[in-house]
């Protein structure tokens, strides 16, 4: 930490501490949050994969498919939910040493303000033909070093409160250490790599804005693009992110002198909401996020086709609802009307989902709970591989998701 | 006796759960905007260490939770698709 006093002059004025308990509060309530999320959808996984009862490839498929994610977000949300607490705990000090700090720092503030006023009177005297061993002076400098006695008790109160707080962050920030050193943390030669990224096009972009007016600049742009160029082709390699398609025309614009990240941040102009709830600038996010947003976007946008096609009520469905979740319609009621409108969308290939039904028979109990997360997403991958390069007329609600989706 | 725990609703929205949820963690965004309410302390950069430092990670994940969601879609079809062909073979539907 920085804060401190401000030596100024000889009077050494107690700074203010910087901080803001109640945004360290938002903030731990937003960590917490995300956490819970994290560790809900976690839960959720682990008993889908943990619960499901079908055996064969749809089955492996689908274990294979879910494996080790529930394990990694339950790492998220450790990093997030444990971090909450420390963080509580930091703003209840830096609360209560911030009002200690500004106490002591206005008692300093008065002493001194009453040492000028004694100082004012001693003046006078002096005028007045008084000299330093005359009594009504000597009293006055009596008083004058009481007020210097309580300016520097008030700023070793101010001193202790910044231990305080040292200290407090000291182990705050231990603990939020020792909570990112886990397996999700990124490798260091990623960060190297991600950070001469960053740099190299921030550069880039800096400098090509200047470069008109200060034609040295023209060179640093071209070589700061350059050099986050070449880290995004590091990164493409050998971590997979980005795109090839990115990377010409970023190394093609850098090439003739124009900042590459220009573009990038044009694309990735308007603000975001994160996952905790805070507005984040689009520009903030790197091709990598775009990209993977883009597929949770996607895949947002087909589960909302299927559920029009299905006439699906929205709120019906949540992620802690497959297994424990609300009670079902009663199976007969529910497989007739489910029958009617499947049968409506699906048109006259039923055949298919014959054959699927058998597939499920052999493998065992195959309509237990686990039958539509398992056997489904198996299978809506198997259907999607056979309708995939031809157009034909929807024949099945699935058919009619997968056209639906195209279309858009 | 057969019976069913879910239905094709219940497995789309589970699809639309990951999907938001892998859309979250990819626009999770720059921990640092939430860096001024800590001052200059060892906490406010620790924090941002925690909250950012496992991009590759989080970026690997939201695109898992994607496929995931994205594949339920095509499965609350095709579990459609199956119930009514369940009806069918147990009588409980038109034919």
């Amino acid at each position: 930490m920085s804060t401190g006093t401000d030596t100024g002059g000889w009077q050494m004025v107690p700074a203010p501490v910087a901080g803001s308990a109640p945004g360290v509060r938002a903030v731990a309530a937003a960590v917490e949050e995300t956490g819970r999320r994290l560790a809900a959808a976690a839960t959720d996984l682990v008993r889908l994969r943990d619960g499901a009862v079908w055996d064969g490839p749809a089955g492996t498929a689908f274990g294979a498919r879910i494996a080790q994610v529930p394990t990694a977000l339950d790492r998220a949300a450790r990093r997030h939910l444990c971090a909450a607490a420390p963080l509580r705990r930091f703003a209840d000090v830096l609360e209560a040493e911030q009002a200690f700090a500004q106490h002591a720092a206005r008692d300093h503030a008065d002493a001194w303000s009453r040492h000028a006023v004694l100082e004012d009177r001693a003046a006078a005297l002096v005028t007045a033909g008084r000299d330093e061993t005359s009594p009504e002076v000597m009293v006055l400098r009596a008083l004058q070093r009481d007020q210097l006695a309580d300016a520097a008790r008030a700023q070793a109160r101010h001193r202790g409160a910044l231990d305080r707080l040292e200290a407090e962050d000291r182990r705050c920030a231990g603990v939020l250490r020792a909570l990112a050193d886990d397996a999700l943390a990124d490798p260091l030669l990623y960060r190297g790599l991600r950070a001469t990224s960053s740099f190299g096009h921030g550069v880039g972009a800096l400098a090509g804005l200047v470069a008109p007016a200060a034609p040295p600049a023209r060179l640093v742009s071209v070589v700061g693009d350059g050099t986050g160029v070449a880290a995004d082709g590091a990164l493409l390699l050998g971590y997979d992110e980005g795109g090839w398609g990115e990377l010409a025309t970023g190394a093609g614009l850098a090439a003739m002198g124009v900042a590459g990240q220009s573009l990038r941040a044009g694309a990735t102009a308007g603000a975001v909401v994160r996952a905790d709830g805070a507005v984040v600038a689009g520009a903030s996010l790197g091709t990598q996020e775009r990209l993977v947003a883009g597929l949770a976007q996607t895949a947002r946008g087909r589960v909302a086709d299927a559920r029009r096609l299905l006439d699906v009520p929205p709120e019906r469905g949540t992620a802690s609802a497959l297994l424990g979740g609300p009670p079902l319609r009663g199976p007969r009621a529910s497989l007739s009307a489910l029958a009617v409108r499947g049968r409506q969308a699906a048109g006259a290939r039923v055949g298919r989902v014959r054959l699927e039904l058998a597939s499920a028979a052999v493998g065992g109990r195959s309509t237990q709970r686990m039958y539509a997360a398992g056997v489904s997403l198996q299978a809506g991958a198997v259907a999607g591989d056979r309708l995939r390069g031809r157009r034909a007329e929807p024949s099945t609600v699935a058919d009619g998701v997968r056209a639906a989706a195209t279309e858009r | 006796m057969t019976s069913y725990r879910v239905d094709a609703g219940t497995v789309l929205g589970v699809g639309a759960g990951l999907a938001d949820l892998a859309e979250g963690l990819a626009l999770m965004g720059d921990p640092s905007a939430d860096r001024w309410a800590f001052g200059p302390t060892a906490t406010g950069a620790a924090l941002e260490e925690l909250l950012g430092g496992w991009r590759h990670a989080r970026l690997g994940l939201a695109e898992a939770l994607a496929d995931l969601g994205e594949a339920a879609a095509g499965a609350g079809g095709l579990y459609l698709d199956t119930e009514a062909g369940v009806g069918r073979q147990l009588g409980g539907g038109p034919t």
